[in-house]
């Protein structure tokens, strides 16, 4: 039987500087059978460890119809991602999962997609922008406003640059007052604040929400005001994880633990739950 | 399935014979031990050092079986790649240690311990077994062990089994072999499983006559009636979540965690590397620590809200979950507090206090 403990090996292919705090991992197993079986869902994640440091849980970034690799966006913040960030290319860690519900992608089909991403908080994101770009007809009408403190705090910036050249998506950026540089183009302005002068349509649209605590709860308030309703909002919860399967207790929030039953809840289920998020 | 219910009578010195015989096969045997004033389940070598003259052991019985700390993984450090198995070498090895890197576990049997204690390991097999994802170290070592228990005789002030379902001081559930001491050097002996078969094999014991069942059915009902704790979980405890009974009550608390340590019950665990291993350790959920992010953002910051989580899992979530309470009414966390907080009395001035909006 299979310990749901133990990583499998998995190997550093790439490291992608983003900002000065936030680095993209390329990831391919190193045993062929496992980068064959390893499939997932926007919006699940892995557990990654460094043998002798830890292990953490990380959304997957990348879009899982590239098969072969997959894709961490890392802020160096504690002890396991300060370890990860010293990794070189070719260095080995330790990979569990995927765990986790995703976003749910089936009921989405057919509507009016905004995406709204504060700092890192596009990077889980980035893995459903990407599964949509693949699947345009089931999903025709897409909006990205993306905001971070500063210039440099942007992840993905070639990405963002593609996003922006290509019309038949919407792409907003911003960042915050005092965050622009002289070249800057994009908005200045919180998150909510932006959102509120694009004055998005709310019916029929699914809004997929991932950001720092406070900008979810100001654009969240925000999303209200403008008419949408709570089902209509789909955020990514974040709790610390021990084991990634429902079982060492942590990331308890009412009955429900973020690494299996989420970590994507809609509005309407956390409105139930009686513990604040 | 064993062929039929058995029953049967056997002396203390019989039992001491197949307890002994026990450890003569090389099996470890764990029984209670008079050690520092207390009883704790130890292994024992010696058959003749069994303590009999026992309420409860301190430590419940899930320790054995999930162990207080323990290696779940171990690797070199500083070596590249790290001297994990190659995966080639484990993915051929995956079948026949199913454990991974689990040392092989040696069978146990556990003599003693209580009817709470037996039915505390059905209570974890739910969240450690019958998930879509299950634990191999709980299960190699649940699946080695044998549960001889001892009827309780004498409950203590704090022991509240009965509230509970299939719970009791004579309580089989979850035991291989539930032993009763029907006088002073007579037990009767009944035999729930095939594993509780294999250790009393001997087809000579005596068959209890209708006295020593009747005097079973009298000790039963005396034990039952010595317990004065029962456990009343107010209907709407999830509409009380708000009450500011929670406050006042967790005031005395000082969060040591003694409650959660010594629960029959409580599973949380951390994981964490220390050089060249991985360990798995219990983590009591009133630690501050337990809900820290990595950004330093802290779930439940508010003593309070520690000290409520405790409830709603064992008392809703869990059985939201599960369909049982997260308790077998050992009375531990009554017993060990060292603020004398009572939860059964917690949970009556919840179930009194007003909800508060």
């Amino acid at each position: 039987m299979q310990n749901i403990y133990l990583p499998e090996l998995a190997k550093i292919e790439k490291i992608t500087e983003e900002t000065p705090d936030i680095k993209t991992f390329d990831i391919s197993f190193a045993d062929a059978g496992a980068r064959e079986k390893f499939t997932y869902l926007p919006g699940q994640f892995i557990m990654m460890s460094v043998f002798g440091f830890g292990e953490a849980p990380f959304g997957l970034a990348s879009t899982p119809d590239r098969k072969g690799y997959f894709q961490c966006s890392i802020k160096k913040m504690g002890k396991v991602t300060s370890e990860i960030h010293r990794l070189d290319a070719g260095n080995i860690v330790g990979i569990r999962g995927p765990y986790g519900n995703g976003f749910p992608v089936k009921e989405i089909e057919g509507q009016r997609l905004l995406f709204i991403a504060g700092g890192i908080g596009l990077a889980p994101l980035r893995s459903l922008i990407y599964y949509c770009f693949e699947r345009r007809k089931k999903f025709p009408d897409i909006t990205i406003l993306y905001g971070a403190r500063t210039v440099k705090d942007l992840v993905y910036k070639p990405e963002l640059k593609k996003w922006q050249e290509d019309k038949s998506i919407k792409t907003v950026l911003t960042v915050d007052p005092g965050g622009e540089d002289k070249n800057w183009t994009g908005k200045i302005g919180l998150v909510p604040k932006i959102l509120a002068e694009m004055n998005p349509f709310a019916e029929n649209t699914a809004v997929v929400l991932c950001g720092p605590p406070i900008m979810i709860k100001f654009t969240f308030i925000e999303l209200l005001r403008m008419g949408f309703r709570e089902k209509q909002v789909i955020t990514t919860l974040e709790r610390t994880m021990q084991c990634g399967v429902g079982k060492c207790g942590h990331c308890s929030i009412d009955k429900y633990y973020v690494c299996k039953d989420g970590p994507v809840f809609n509005y309407e289920q956390i409105k139930t739950f009686l513990e604040e998020i | 399935m064993i062929s039929e219910m058995k029953k049967f009578i056997i002396s203390k010195n019989e039992l001491k014979k197949i307890l002994a015989g026990i450890v003569a096969e090389n099996i470890k045997l764990i029984a209670p031990v008079s050690r520092d004033n207390a009883f704790f389940l130890e292994e024992v070598s010696d058959a003749e050092k069994i303590a009999w003259d026992y309420s409860n052991v301190v430590k419940p019985v899930k320790e054995h079986i999930f162990p207080m700390r323990e290696v779940l993984l171990d690797f070199g450090r500083g070596t590249d790649p790290p001297a994990l198995d190659e995966p080639e070498a484990r993915s051929s090895g995956k079948e026949k240690n199913p454990a991974g890197n689990m040392p092989p576990v040696k069978e146990q049997v556990i003599f003693g311990l209580r009817p709470c204690d037996a039915r505390s390991l059905l209570v974890l097999d739910k969240p450690f077994l019958q998930e879509k994802y299950v634990d191999s170290y709980y299960k190699e070592r649940r699946e080695k062990t044998t549960l001889i228990a001892m009827a309780c005789l004498n409950p203590e002030k704090t022991c509240l089994c009965s509230s509970f379902e299939n719970g009791g001081p004579f309580s089989s559930a979850g035991s291989d072999v539930l032993c009763v001491q029907t006088g002073q050097d007579e037990f009767l002996v009944e035999i729930l499983s095939e594993k509780g078969e294999k250790i009393f094999k001997n087809p000579s014991f005596a068959q209890p006559s209708g006295e020593v069942l009747k005097k079973l059915e009298n000790l039963k009902a005396d034990s039952e009636a010595k317990i004065c704790k029962a456990l009343k979980v107010p209907e709407n405890l999830r509409e009380l979540f708000e009450a500011g009974t929670w406050e006042t009550e967790s005031l005395s608390c000082i969060a040591c965690g003694i409650c959660r340590y010594l629960s029959a019950t409580c599973y949380c665990f951390n994981i964490t590397d220390e050089f060249e291993q991985r360990l798995r350790y219990w983590i009591p959920c009133s630690f501050k620590n337990y809900t820290k992010m990595t950004s330093g953002e802290i779930s439940r910051e508010k003593k309070s809200a520690r000290f409520k989580h405790w409830y709603f899992h064992k008392f809703s979530y869990h059985k939201d979950n599960f369909g049982e309470y997260l308790c077998v009414g050992c009375g531990r966390c009554i017993k060990y507090c060292p603020v004398k907080i009572d939860f059964t009395e917690v949970l009556g001035k919840i179930g009194n206090s007003k909800q508060e909006q």
